[in-house]
């Protein structure tokens, strides 16, 4: 177990314990995410309520990939809060449907956009409309896509709560899918996967498509975590995909909570069918926010944040070489995650870049902010080294099959074998001269 | 002689019960699981807890493994497994205050709690005079690879069940610590046999089914002592007239009154009138594959 650490001013372990105490949980809020209480931030910026100052190497976990009150979407959503009374009677109205349109311009897959808040609904709507729509109900899917019921096989154990028992989850491995697909003959509504760029060997999801429709079920596409940070439409986009269904969310509205399911016509008017409504689709603001976000996104600030990787990723390994950390940073256009040989030596890796004043999340997706300045940057870099120089290794060696297998497993839900496969493409790579293997496979657009 | 044994599997597969088999065995002693990667540490934290229990402290103390205060139960649990494994705690604290005054650090390190292992090991085989020690690891099974590294000369022994038998003994036998759904047990029983068959390291790895070992023991025992490379002795047939130390301690083990009986088939099938047929098809659902694979009818 983590401890939180010991450096804190009064204030700061006063204002965890407070939290601890009432509403935040320990094993989720405090020990694996970040064992602080941020007060405020700006750009990729902010501070603890004793005043230390970070740097925010998530977007607050993808939240803001513009930064922390960026100033142009928090006009939009301010002015249009005063200008439209922030809430309506009903949940129509033309921003929504001026946000749709600018969606399915983006997304190659998309022709109509049905909206909720969380990313978490977005799966679960996107899992009803497979269902309706093909009358199907079974739903085969690998990855993260929340914490609702159908998908609790992913995190903590699904003992007492009650599992939605037409979901399977084959953890990657296609030979998995293609015997459930056979074994299961017209009874499949929806192959829902989340790509995991950075590491997959993303031919795969071909594969999976193919599947899906050799057998009459739809494919879709967990893109909340993907959307915004590949330049070309999201992952499928970049890639040439053509999922049924997708869902999108982090970055759809800079700083607030808005999530989206796209894809065909038919499918999303599975929706005349199914009550998937939120009272709270009646706030207008969210949606200004969200076309100024997107705008800037496309408009540059996507590939802002996919030169920023490709200046971290290679820093991040030529410091971990040098000091002998078997351990290595793996990306995919706006997406990083590093990877420690040894688990304890990570996380207490992270500890130390906290007390430098770099915030990021052992074992999670780095995905930084285009507000990163090349100084951040810098100073980024400059912790990783005198950290990577406190824990120097023996060796320059990269990481090893088992290692990769633990972090896969633990990540992504992989199966043994998906694990020992994607190692087999991924480890070769590892110690050339371009570790950030997956930047190679995508390509990164102009 | 190669050491250490270790033997792995899903909990309820019958790990204990091989345990005790091979304990059986006069050149063998081979203990139960030990959990020695929750504790914080496997040094000063160790002392302390030896300690606390030797002076019956109720922090420590609790029904089983159990202990009554939440931040001592891994590590109370941890001594308390050495117990049933016939170490007991006044032994324990001297073996790990010698290594943390050779070593001059605090056993916190995988390697250092593996070297901890190795020296509770060798006293026991001082003690019985036995030729090679061995314990469970359990789940840990899957991690096969790095055990290997960690102990050159071990031996994996990965004992194998129906998966919906074990499913029926989580729900039925052991609800009240064991897995709690059928799809629970579905995915952590396929991952870990997967997992234990791709890493582990050929020559050193040998597999046992539980139905073949109760229902045709002497043929299974005869091919665990070949892959040990040890004569076959009549005494793993009758485990149950030898003495191990589980029993002398076992700290509501609990698999430790089954292992007192003989060798029985009986709850080979059992999941067929444990589990509902919803139940079979759930599991079936996730883990078809790994069945028709391992050879158990879908
Ligand atoms: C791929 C993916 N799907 C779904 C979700 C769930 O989104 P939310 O946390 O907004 O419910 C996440 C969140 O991290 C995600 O990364």
């Amino acid at each position: 177990m983590t401890s939180t650490p010991t450096t804190q001013a009064p204030t700061a372990r006063n204002e965890l314990d407070r939290a601890l105490a009432i509403t935040s949980s320990r094993t989720w809020d405090a020990d694996r995410r970040m064992p602080l209480v941020p007060d405020r931030g700006q750009g990729a910026h902010f501070w603890d309520s004793s005043g230390q100052e970070y740097i925010d190497l998530t977007s607050c976990t993808g939240a803001a990939p513009l930064g922390m009150g960026h100033a142009p979407v928090l006009d939009a959503v301010i002015d249009e809060m005063r200008r439209s009374g922030g809430v309506l009677p009903g949940v129509m109205s033309s921003l929504r449907t001026d946000v749709a349109q600018d969606l399915c311009s983006i997304f190659p897959c998309a022709q109509r956009a049905l909206f909720f808040r969380t990313g978490s609904c977005a799966t679960s709507g996107a899992v009803r409309l497979a269902r309706v729509h093909t009358g199907r109900d079974l739903i085969l899917t690998s990855g993260f896509h929340g914490w609702h019921d159908w998908q609790l096989q992913y995190k903590g154990t699904p003992d007492v709560v009650g599992r939605d028992a037409g979901v399977v989850d084959f953890g990657y491995d296609v030979e998995r899918l293609r015997t459930l697909l056979e074994d299961h003959p017209g009874r499949v509504a929806a192959v829902f996967v989340t790509p995991e760029s950075t590491c997959m060997p993303l031919a795969d999801l071909f594969t999976m498509q193919d599947l899906a429709r050799s057998h009459g079920a739809l494919f879709a596409l967990d893109e909340v975590m993907t959307g915004f940070r590949f330049v070309n439409g999201g992952l499928h986009g970049a890639l040439g995909l053509t999922p049924d269904l997708i869902t999108v969310s982090k970055g759809l509205c800079n700083g607030m909570a808005l999530s989206a399911v796209l894809g065909a016509r038919s499918v999303l008017e599975a929706h005349e069918k199914t009550y998937l409504g939120n009272t709270f689709m009646r706030e207008v603001a969210p949606f200004a926010g969200a076309r100024v976000s997107v705008d800037i996104q496309r408009n540059g600030a996507t590939q802002t944040i996919i030169d920023h990787v490709s200046r971290l990723v290679p820093g991040i390994n030529a410091v971990l070489a040098r000091h002998g950390l078997a351990a290595r940073a793996l990306s995919a256009a706006g997406i990083f995650h590093v990877l420690f040989e040894d688990d304890d030596l990570g996380q207490r890796f992270y500890t130390e870049l906290r007390r430098r004043g770099v915030h990021a999340e052992f074992g999670g997706a780095h995905l930084v902010s285009a507000a990163l300045t090349p100084e951040d940057i810098d100073q980024a870099l400059l912790a990783f080294d005198e950290v990577a120089a406190t824990f120097a290794g023996p060796s320059a060696r990269s990481i090893s099959a088992g290692a990769f297998a633990r972090f896969a497993e633990d990540a992504f839900r992989v199966t043994p074998r998906v694990a020992a496969r994607w190692w087999e493409q991924l480890g070769p790579r590892l110690d050339t001269a371009t570790p950030d293997a997956g930047a190679a496979l995508v390509g990164r657009s102009a | 002689m190669n050491t250490p044994i270790l033997l792995g599997g899903e909990h309820r597969s019958g790990t204990t019960l091989l345990s005790i088999v091979l304990d059986s065995h006069p050149a063998l002693d081979v203990g139960p699981e030990l959990d020695f990667a929750e504790p914080t540490n496997l040094g000063t934290l160790v002392i302390q807890t030896c300690r606390l229990l030797r002076e019956g402290d109720p922090r420590v103390l609790g029904p089983g493994t159990d202990t009554n205060d939440p931040a001592y139960y891994d590590v109370a649990h941890f001594v308390k497994q050495c117990e049933r494994y016939g170490v007991p705690p006044a032994t324990l604290s001297g073996l790990v205050e010698q290594q943390i005054a050779e070593d001059g650090r605090d056993i916190v390190a995988l390697r250092d709690r593996c070297r901890l292992l190795e020296r509770i090991g060798q006293f026991k085989m001082a003690m019985t005079g036995k030729l090679t020690w061995g314990i469970k690891l359990q789940r840990k099974i899957q991690d096969v690879d790095r055990y290997a590294q960690i102990f050159p000369g071990s031996r994996f022994i990965h004992i194998i069940r129906d998966g919906r038998d074990v499913a029926a003994s989580h729900l039925r036998t052991v609800p009240d610590w064991g897995y709690r759904s059928i799809d629970d047990t579905a995915y952590k029983w396929a991952n870990l046999i997967e997992a234990a068959r791709l890493r582990a390291p050929a020559p050193r790895y040998h597999e046992i089914r539980y139905e073949d070992l109760v229902s045709e023991p002497e043929k299974a025992c005869r091919a665990l002592c070949d892959f040990l490379e040890i004569p076959f002795a009549s005494q793993m047939l009758q485990h149950h007239l030898v003495d191990h130390t589980l029993h002398a301690h076992d700290w509501s083990h609990p698999s430790s009154e089954a292992t007192k009986n003989p060798l029985s088939d009986a709850p080979v099938g059992r999941f067929r009138h444990d589990l509902t047929a919803e139940q079979i098809t759930a599991f079936e659902d996730i883990a078809s594959g790994t069945l028709r694979t391992l050879g158990y009818a879908v």
